[in-house]
């Protein structure tokens, strides 16, 4: 099909939608019902689409495809909601968003943080749907072309990175918080020999660590002691400002907005490497190009934006991979998956044969989700922020009651519940000694990513580990992680410092 | 090797930026890192139990396949950064003028941490003494009364009655479990449904009439509000997420039944 026939079917599936009455409810309703999903600590993304493919089945697939990507959308988008205004990350994707979304909830413009969100999350929804439609190709033979190499690698990368921003100690702390995840990623068989490792005869262990309840352990239950404790307000009452978007600061923040959804899209079209990582990585690179490195984890609007517009950005770019090769770029995109194929539909090379329009009316769904997320955030805003109302001790046990039901409804398994409760209490104390939590759960997540492209590679180099700095990608990546790492280290920074100021003295 | 950076982590730790509280940082730093090197150290013992060479597609006998490769990888990477942060934290305490490194403040650790043994308690005794084996409804509402009112009760006394009493019987369910348990939506189950619906009641007793005037009030809110909650979720839950609740006695029965007329009657 050329340009124009798909420029058609997507202004015609957009205007075919509009018009139909029941799907303007579907996209509303499924916005919201992931904006929910999202804001409430221990609901993630994954389990919003998966639980709502059931409900779909018997939608046509253009509805229901309406449905899930608008609950995708929403949920991660929503996931922002606790993060700034409770600094307990809804999802594990707006983690980033806390660092400069609670304080500014904290000094009272919370109203401001959100919309800001709201617009930011919007631009890099419609970002990612550009990059699905426009530079699919491109991605997707960068991303054909990462091996066991750089996979492994790249989950190396993630928690070193995630590790040195997030340490609000010591750097070492956030290196160890991140190898923790990674030792507790090893528990349960091994993906290649299937051999017991730390399961102590338990059978519960057999299967390794959920993924949910450690991540609600980690985040919640520590939030939730550190609250009752210091008998902090959840986020300050003073007056929340405007809740509208602010043009002026989006415009002042254009360049972290394009870059974020760079990033967003490029590690959401790398399979397996979600939303998650893009929210850090963009935080990241918005931290280390600012003039003002200082302000940001002090309510600095530039660090909220690119961690919101990278997540969002990113849906676009996990779906690249699902759509033309039939491997999904995330989590919720494995759901997806799942649902797409109940609807009959095979995602892959061979679906823009059979259904040639396919790739414009997704497009259309995303701008109409985007749509129906932006009009949802702005008039839902201020009603969700009416939760700083309730007095902490009324609201806290409510979402320790929710972090378990959703830490149970995953695996329907009590053994889970265990987890979260042990998780839990050890974050606490972990992050009262200032280790950061996110680190230690991105290890947990990409261990096991780690583990076995490790071996994998290996195999290939048979024992030889030439093919980690011969190949270009990975050798980037090395040189990533090693400028990270020697960058922290004293000598290194004195050295640098003295080269520059020799440098500098030359050149005068 | 390590510096400091500015951002604030999520969640938010208590702020440590006086002299004491450098120190006590770096002294609970060279504590961790002890602790840590201790389990770093027990990681690669145990990897090295594991097979170290392995077979997979085809490759035989290798030690780039075996098990025990990325733990041992990660024991050894955590057991030197470990290292080094006990040698970190040791330089700045004695750089601090820290005095004794191994000296615990326990009052003061009793003082600063008594709402991370309450809360991890109540916790403990609702996930695992009450979800597995009472009706979820009822388990529930009894694990919200207690726990908002014991950070709303005035009265001292009431808070540790409405503790003590809520670990006594999560902890005995627990425990009279470990022999013997009635069968689900028994008449046994139906009767400790009840009786824990009863102890909701005293609770909630308790906590009003433990609060002062200006307190009062927002016990009966926190009451209320258990209620709703609890009932709330697990209809959520059960009815539209189509999530099975951990255990289903005596109150989701009757909203089982409930549902059915209401079903019946739209019919």
């Amino acid at each position: 099909m050329g340009t124009f026939d798909q420029l058609g079917a997507f202004g015609g599936a957009i205007v075919s939608m509009l018009l139909d009455p029941w799907s303007v409810a579907i996209v509303l309703g499924a916005s919201f019902l992931g904006i929910v999903f999202g804001a409430l600590p221990g609901l993630t993304a994954t389990l919003g689409v998966g639980l709502l493919a059931t409900l779909t089945y018997g939608f046509g697939y253009q509805t229901a495809l309406l449905a899930l990507i608008a609950m995708y959308v929403g949920a991660i988008y929503g996931g922002s909601y606790p993060s700034i205004l409770l600094n307990i990350p809804g999802t594990a994707a707006s983690a980033a968003s806390a660092m400069d979304g609670y304080p500014m909830a904290a000094r009272g413009e919370g109203g401001r943080a959100l919309g800001l969100t709201t617009t930011a999350s919007f631009i890099g929804t419609l970002l990612g749907m550009v990059a699905l439609v426009v530079l699919s190709p491109l991605i997707v033979e960068v991303a054909l072309g990462f091996t066991s190499y750089e996979f492994c690698l790249l989950a190396i990368f993630g928690i070193i990175i995630s590790g040195t921003l997030q340490s609000p100690d010591l750097v070492i702390k956030g290196w160890i918080a991140g190898f923790i995840g990674l030792a507790l990623s090893v528990i349960g068989r091994d993906p290649l020999m299937f051999y017991p490792r730390y399961t102590f005869g338990l059978p519960a262990l057999d299967s390794g660590l959920e993924v949910v309840p450690v991540l609600i352990g980690a985040f919640a239950i520590p939030q939730i002691i550190t609250t009752i404790r210091t008998g902090a307000p959840l986020a300050s009452r003073q007056a929340m400002g405007r809740i509208v978007p602010e043009i002026g600061t989006i415009f002042r923040n254009l360049k972290h907005i394009v870059r974020s959804a760079f990033i967003g899209v490029g590690i959401g079209a790398v399979p397996g490497v979600g939303e998650d990582i893009a929210g850090w990585v963009s935080y990241g690179a918005a931290k280390s190009t600012s003039r003002h490195p200082e302000k940001f984890g002090t309510g600095e609007p530039a660090g909220l934006i690119s961690a919101e517009t990278a997540n969002n950005a990113c849906i676009g770019g996990a779906l690249i991979p699902l759509v033309t090769l039939g491997i999904p770029g995330s989590p919720p995109a494995v759901m997806l998956l799942g649902a797409l194929m109940l609807h009959g539909l095979t995602p892959g090379p061979m679906l823009s044969i059979s259904r040639p329009t396919f790739l414009a009316e997704l497009a259309a769904v995303m701008v109409l989700a985007s749509a129906a997320m932006c009009i949802n955030g702005l008039v839902l805003a201020r009603q969700v922020v009416k939760v700083l109302r309730v007095p902490s001790p009324i609201f806290l046990p409510i979402v320790a009651v929710l972090s378990v039901l959703g830490s149970y409804a995953l695996g329907l398994n009590i053994a889970n519940l265990y987890l979260m409760l042990i998780v839990g209490v050890a974050a606490y104390l972990l992050t009262a000694m200032r280790y950061p939590i996110a680190p230690l759960v991105i290890g947990v997540i990409l261990g096991p990513m780690a583990d076995e492209n490790l071996r994998r590679a290996l195999m290939v180099g048979q024992g030889d580990l030439t093919g980690f700095y011969t190949r270009p990608v990975s050798l980037i990546l090395i040189a990533a992680i090693a400028l990270t790492v020697f960058s922290q280290m004293p000598v290194i920074r004195r050295g640098l410092a003295r080269l520059v100021t020799r440098g500098a003295a030359k050149s005068a | 090797m390590a510096t400091t950076n500015a951002p604030t982590a999520a969640p938010e730790p208590p702020a440590a930026d006086g002299p004491e509280d450098k120190r006590a940082l770096r002294k609970a730093d060279v504590w961790t890192g002890g602790i840590l090197a201790i389990v770093a150290v027990f990681m690669i013992a145990k990897a090295t139990t594991f097979p170290l060479e392995g077979n997979y597609a085809g490759v035989k006998n290798a030690w780039y396949v075996s098990p025990a490769l990325f733990p041992l990888i990660v024991g050894g990477i955590l057991l030197i950064l470990s290292i080094a942060l006990i040698l970190k934290g040791r330089a700045d305490y004695r750089r601090l003028a820290g005095t004794d490194l191994f000296a615990v403040p326990w009052g003061e650790t009793w003082r600063s941490g008594q709402d991370v043994v309450i809360v991890s308690a109540l916790l403990a005794g609702y996930i695992v003494g009450l979800i597995p084996r009472v009706d979820f409804v009822a388990a529930t509402a009894f694990f919200l009364v207690v726990f908002m009112l014991i950070y709303i009760v005035t009265v001292p006394s009431a808070r540790r009655l409405l503790l003590g009493g809520f670990l006594a019987l999560s902890g005995g369910a627990f425990l009279v479990a470990l022999v013997a348990w009635p069968a689900p939506r028994s008449g046994g189950q139906n009767t400790v449904d009840l009786l824990i619906w009863a102890a909701a009641g005293i609770a909630a007793i308790v906590g009003i009439m433990g609060s002062a005037a200006p307190a009062r009030r927002r016990a009966v809110q926190a009451v209320i509000t258990s209620l709703v909650t609890a009932i709330i979720l697990a209809a959520a839950f059960k009815y539209f997420l189509l999530v099975p609740l951990p255990t289903e006695g005596w109150t989701v029965g009757l909203m089982d039944g409930l549902r059915a007329v209401l079903l019946a009657k739209g019919r």
